[in-house]
């Protein structure tokens, strides 16, 4: 009876954890700052449910799963959100000083890099032109087929 | 199992509604989102509560092997985000290196009127 009280509290706190997390998505109004409650709640909530769990299994081989589980997502959830944090910053062209500091006695951070990025030059990023200048050739090429046939 | 109240059922089945709607809730984010950003963030976070959710399915009815289903779930869902903003980074990457080999052309092209 005590070990499902305990394992109440924990998993009670996880789901107010989960429901702080769906309701900061809501409330907040840009991707970087809906991103932090969404972070809250697959490291902190999903921590409370699965200790919930694991006192409610005792020692056993699901506990090791279990512990796994907050293991795996521990290292995993940082590092889509730091390529998630990643895209929206390349993908945002409307203001590129936003992400820069304002404060006074700090110089501005960098502009996103424009010539590398994680040192890869980013003219081999660009496909579309190739393929188009491909497509033009084809296009000339097939002109001259037809003119070649034509004269004869 | 063994030492538990009666109400323990019902406390636990109460948890998997409130999971369930919270997904839900989620999902119109998911519908909502302005950006691409936005989407990706709630397809992570309902990766999540889905995984929360197999869990205490798993001690509810218990099998213990859906925690196995529970960790590939994890892996999976990781490995969805990653390849999606992976690609769509390198999408903006070459929108922008195009942007900036048109400019340079149209400069060229000036430069050659001019002489």
């Amino acid at each position: 009876m005590i070990q499902f009280i305990f394992a109440a509290l924990f998993m009670i706190c996880g789901l107010i954890i989960f429901i702080l997390e769906v309701f900061g998505i809501y409330s907040l109004k840009y991707v970087l700052n809906r991103m932090h409650a969404a972070a809250m709640g697959d490291t902190l909530g999903i921590l409370f449910f699965m200790i919930g769990l694991i006192i409610l299994y005792g020692v056993s081989w699901s506990s090791l799963k279990l512990l796994l589980v907050i293991a795996f997502f521990w290292m995993a959830s940082p590092a889509a959100s730091h390529l998630l944090c990643q895209l929206e910053v390349f993908s945002n062209t409307d203001n590129p000083k936003k992400y820069a500091t304002d404060r006074p006695g700090e110089p501005d951070l960098p502009d996103v890099p424009e010539t590398t990025w994680g040192g890869v030059p980013l003219e081999s990023f660009s496909i579309h032109r190739d393929v188009q200048a491909q497509f033009e050739e084809e296009e000339r090429r097939e002109a001259e087929n037809i003119q070649n046939t034509g004269n004869r | 199992m063994n030492n538990l109240p009666e109400f323990a059922t019902g406390f636990f089945t109460g948890c998997c509604i409130l999971l369930g709607i919270l997904i839900l809730i989620v999902m119109i984010r998911t519908i909502l989102g302005p950006k691409v950003t936005d989407r990706i963030m709630a397809i992570n976070m309902i990766g999540t509560l889905v995984m929360t959710l197999i869990a205490v399915i798993a001690f509810l009815i218990d099998e213990s092997y859906l925690l196995d289903i529970c960790l590939i779930y994890a892996a999976i869902s990781f490995i969805a985000v990653i390849i999606l903003s992976k690609v769509y980074t390198e999408r903006y990457l070459a929108d922008k290196a195009d942007a900036k080999r048109l400019e340079q052309d149209s400069e060229q092209q000036k430069e050659d009127e001019a002489k």
